[in-house]
Formats: C-alpha cells, sequence, structure tokens
C-alpha cells in the first residue's frame, strides 16, 4: 500500500464522522496530497488547496505557534482549516521533536467541509486521533510533496479566475475597482464609541479593529496587548486578506459567502465578521469569557457596526480635491534617508 | 483611498504587480530599504521563498494639516496562487506593474497584464499606473516602446514609465514618486 492510499483511508474515517461532506489533505505551499468525499474535479480541490493555503499561511503569520484551527461559517457549511501539528498534539509533537523529525512546524494542513448544524466539538474531537495517524504516516514517509514553480497558459488562468468569481445577491462581484470614502469624525466618533462599549462587554478584549474594504482600518482600539500602530495595520491587512480569500474558499465550496471566521489559538481567540464592505476583527483572551457567550454578543456589535459604515458610504459631503490640493509637501515621520 | 476627517490621515492603497520573477518582492523591499523601513515588511510566501499571498508595508508621511499613510503591497507572481491576487488588488488606488525587461519575458509581462485589466472594470484606464521596466542591468531587453504600443498606453490617463533595477535601487524611488504624482499632482516628496 503506498503513501497515498494509507492517508486516504484516514481521510475515509475522518468523511465518515456524522456531518462531514468533504476532506482534504495539503501541504503547507497549497499542494493537495490526497482527499476524500465529494469533489467535482480535480480543478476544485486544486483551487480549494490553493486558497486555503493562503488562508493557512495568513493564519500562522497572525498567531504562530498557537493556532490551532481556522473556521469559516457560512449559511451553507462550516470549513474546518487545521494544522497536523495542533498544539492538541503537543504530546506527540513533543516525541517528534525529541527524535529531531519534526522540525517544521506547520508542514501540512487538513481541510474538512462539514454541515452547518453538525457537531463541530464532537468532529474535532474524534478528528484528531486520525490526524495523529496522518501525522505520523507522512512524517515516517520522508515525503515533502512541495509544489512545482508551475506557470499556468492563458486559458487555465481565465478558468481558476472564473471559479472565483463570489456571487452577491446574484451579481457577480469579481470586478475590481478605486474607490474613496470620507469618514467623517461624527462617524468615527461613534464606531470608537462602539468598540468602547465592546471592550466593557468583553473584559478580554485585546484589540479590535474595523477595517474596510481593501484593508483600511476606519477604527481600532487597543486594550491588553503591547502591539504599536504598525503592528496593527499589517495585522488589519492580513485579516482582511484572509477574510477575502475565505470568502472566495467558501464560494469555491459551497457557493456561499463566508459570514464569520474564528481563528482558535491556545490562549486567545480571533473573531472575524464580514460586513459587506468591511470587516470586524477582534482578539479575545481566554482566560475569563467562554466561547458561546462571547459569539452571542459579537453578532449585536457587528450589527450595529455594518449600520455605521453603511451610513459612512452615503455621506458624501466633504470635498475631496480640496483636501488633495491641500498636499503639497510631505515628508516622512520617521525616519528620513539621508 | 480613505479620508479619515478625525485623525487627519489619508489612507492610500499600492500595489505592485506583475509576472513571477520580475522583481516585485525586491522593489518593494528596496523602497522600505529607501526610507529605512527594511526591516518592518511582513511577507506570506512559501516555504521555498516565494511570495505566496504578499508582501505589505506601511510608509507613512506627514504634510501640513493631514498625513498619509501609503499601503503598500505586492501580490503574488506565481500562477500557482493566482486565486489570490483579486484579494490584494481590491481598494487599490495606484499599481506599479513590475514588467521583466528580459526580451524572452515579454510574453509573460502582456499576460500579466491582461489578466489584470480583466480584474478591473472600465476604471482600469484611468487607475494611476506606473510601468517599472525592470531588471536593465541585463542582456538582450525589451523595447518599452514596443510593450507600451501593445497596451494602448495611450488610451490609459494616468500612466508613466521608468527604467529599473530592484537590486540597486536604480529607479525604484523615482517609480513611487512619480506614481504619487498622479495621486496627488500637487505633492512634493521632501
Amino acid at each position: 500500500m503506498d503513501l497515498k492510499e494509507k492517508i486516504g483511508i484516514h481521510l475515509d474515517q475522518i468523511k465518515h464522522l456524522k456531518g462531514v461532506e468533504n476532506v482534504v489533505l495539503t501541504q503547507r505551499d497549497g499542494n493537495p496530497i490526497q482527499s476524500a468525499g465529494v469533489w467535482f474535479s480535480k480543478d476544485e480541490i486544486f483551487n480549494v488547496s490553493s486558497t486555503t493555503s493562503a488562508i493557512f499561511n495568513v493564519g500562522i503569520h497572525l498567531h504562530p505557534n498557537t493556532l490551532k484551527y481556522v473556521l469559516i461559517e457560512g449559511k451553507k457549511a462550516k470549513i474546518l482549516i487545521a494544522p497536523l501539528n495542533s498544539p492538541v498534539h503537543s504530546a506527540l509533537n513533543r516525541i517528534l521533536q525529541q527524535q529531531g523529525i519534526f522540525d517544521n512546524k506547520h508542514e501540512f494542513f487538513i481541510v474538512i467541509t462539514v454541515q452547518p448544524n453538525a457537531n463541530l466539538g464532537g468532529i474535532f474531537l474524534q478528528t484528531t486521533e486520525f490526524l495523529k495517524k496522518i501525522k505520523t504516516t507522512l512524517i515516517t514517509s520522508g515525503e515533502s510533496f512541495k509544489p512545482p514553480l508551475v506557470q499556468f497558459d492563458d486559458h487555465r488562468n481565465q478558468s481558476i479566475m472564473q471559479d472565483l468569481i463570489v456571487k452577491k445577491d446574484d451579481v457577480f462581484n469579481f470586478n475590481i475597482s478605486s474607490y474613496s470614502l470620507n469618514l467623517t469624525e461624527s462617524i468615527s466618533m461613534e464606531l470608537r464609541k462602539l468598540l468602547n462599549n465592546f471592550s466593557i462587554a468583553i473584559p478580554d478584549l485585546r484589540f479590535g479593529s474595523i477595517i474596510l474594504e481593501g484593508g483600511f482600518i476606519a477604527s481600532k482600539l487597543i486594550r491588553r496587548t503591547k502591539k504599536s500602530e504598525e503592528d496593527l495595520y499589517k495585522n488589519s491587512a492580513m485579516s482582511y486578506s484572509l477574510f477575502q480569500t475565505s470568502n472566495q474558499c467558501a464560494w469555491l465550496l459551497k457557493k456561499m459567502n463566508a459570514d464569520s471566521i474564528l481563528l482558535d489559538c491556545e490562549d486567545r481567540f480571533q473573531f472575524i465578521y464580514g460586513m459587506e464592505k468591511a470587516i470586524f476583527s477582534a482578539e479575545i483572551g481566554k482566560s475569563r469569557q467562554k466561547l458561546g457567550l462571547i459569539r452571542l454578543i459579537l453578532p449585536q456589535f457587528s450589527n450595529k457596526i455594518r449600520y455605521l459604515i453603511k451610513q459612512a458610504f452615503e455621506i458624501q459631503n466633504y470635498n475631496i480635491s480640496d483636501i488633495n490640493k491641500s498636499i503639497i509637501d510631505i515628508k516622512q515621520i520617521t525616519e528620513v534617508r539621508p | 483611498m480613505i479620508y479619515d476627517y478625525e485623525n487627519k490621515t489619508i489612507q492610500v492603497k499600492i500595489v505592485y504587480y506583475g509576472p513571477a520573477m520580475s522583481g516585485k518582492t525586491a522593489s518593494i523591499k528596496n523602497l522600505f530599504s529607501f526610507f529605512n523601513k527594511g526591516d518592518i515588511l511582513t511577507s506570506i510566501e512559501s516555504t521555498v521563498g516565494r511570495t505566496l499571498f504578499f508582501d505589505f508595508g506601511v510608509l507613512q508621511f506627514e504634510g501640513g494639516e493631514w498625513s498619509l499613510k501609503f499601503l503598500i503591497y505586492s501580490a503574488t507572481g506565481q500562477d500557482f496562487y493566482a486565486s489570490t491576487r483579486p484579494a490584494t488588488l481590491n481598494g487599490v488606488d495606484g499599481i506599479i506593474f513590475v514588467a521583466d525587461s528580459r526580451e524572452q519575458c515579454l510574453q509573460h509581462n502582456l499576460r500579466s497584464w491582461n489578466e489584470l485589466k480583466t480584474m478591473f472594470r472600465e476604471d482600469f484606464q484611468t487607475l494611476p499606473i506606473l510601468v517599472s521596466f525592470n531588471k536593465q542591468d541585463l542582456q538582450d531587453k525589451i523595447n518599452p516602446g514596443e510593450f507600451l504600443k501593445t497596451i494602448d498606453s495611450s488610451n490609459f490617463s494616468q500612466l508613466a514609465y521608468e527604467h529599473t533595477n530592484a537590486i540597486n535601487g536604480e529607479g525604484i524611488f523615482d517609480s513611487f514618486k512619480k506614481l504619487l504624482e498622479f495621486i496627488f499632482p500637487n505633492l512634493r516628496l521632501l
């Protein structure tokens, strides 16, 4: 029995858990290794592996060493992306590290699509054992499964892009455009007030940010963390890109939009809520509040934020050209090269 | 572009785009080094060091009353990750198209340009674009005029080009400056 067949057996076991629709094991760079369940084509597996690889790599950039899984939630399904060396396998990780055979910590990950009403906790618990077996099989094989550097022809590239067109309200929403938005003082104040209230409702909030389409920060609040403003911009760029790509992945798999994303880490949660032209991202420590309670509170705030952002896009009574004309001499805020 | 009246800050998004191995990451690294900010770049890259998703960094400038924050990205050139490019381009205010000047890369450049075009609506022709003909230190280079003619550059209202060498930084700052002048015509970078 070859390696892929061995892995296939374990993936089939995961597929047979109640509520699981399909599953694919992927190398970190996006090379699909083996899959189980119903897939429409090899291209579908390839595209899902490629987009989830982007999501996974951003996830481990945001939370190096502590990321347990990424959960994308939409109306038709939940998509679980989990590293094979999740901290929940700490005992096995320790043994492998002592043997010096598992030094690259995030080489493989698994993507599991489950029905929206499935018992995720149960699936997660049962999956853990299968993942350990897959990991051991992979590591002892010594195979790396890195994808080759490839260049596709026009037809292949166009086909990838077409598959990714996310439809919203029955309108294709692939075309990218620039936009200008005036964020008025009153809207900024309201957004800040909301984030403050959110931090009162969620005492373990580390930071929260409202990020507009394109990755621009509309409002932010830093609490129990030493993050600098620069860190927050990086975090926002990554969170926004992660959400956008999750939306593409959700569309590829289930023709649905992603509503929210949860990044579960050892000591914290990061939630990302989609709101048409913005996202709301919040990092929350785990010490005091339960996941269930946070999940009840979050949508109330995201709805209010959604309303304010909608208003912001409607109020455009400032004269941008006057501001642009006033920008004549600029110099770098920090150090300028001599 | 976001005009934040409370903080008197304008956020502008610039994306380096182009075919694989044309020098996008090298260009962005050189630009940040120019401002002594080389260490603040974030790169989501593959295990073999190619850009998997994007490179990202922020350059901040202050003017008289308003300050400017440039959110600078480079999109992946690897076709394996082509699916991530729309997410990086969304909300872009200006593009630096990094073309590989080697003669054998003309078709790659054109293909990448055409892909970029298909992702935009009709406003592509009004978008500020700077074509950076990179790798000027190498032999057998393409004629910029040939490329510009093929893409019908005369139909673009805000398009310019620059010869660059991302390895030694030649033309990198000038490309950035030229693009900013399209976005803010009165601007002078001190």
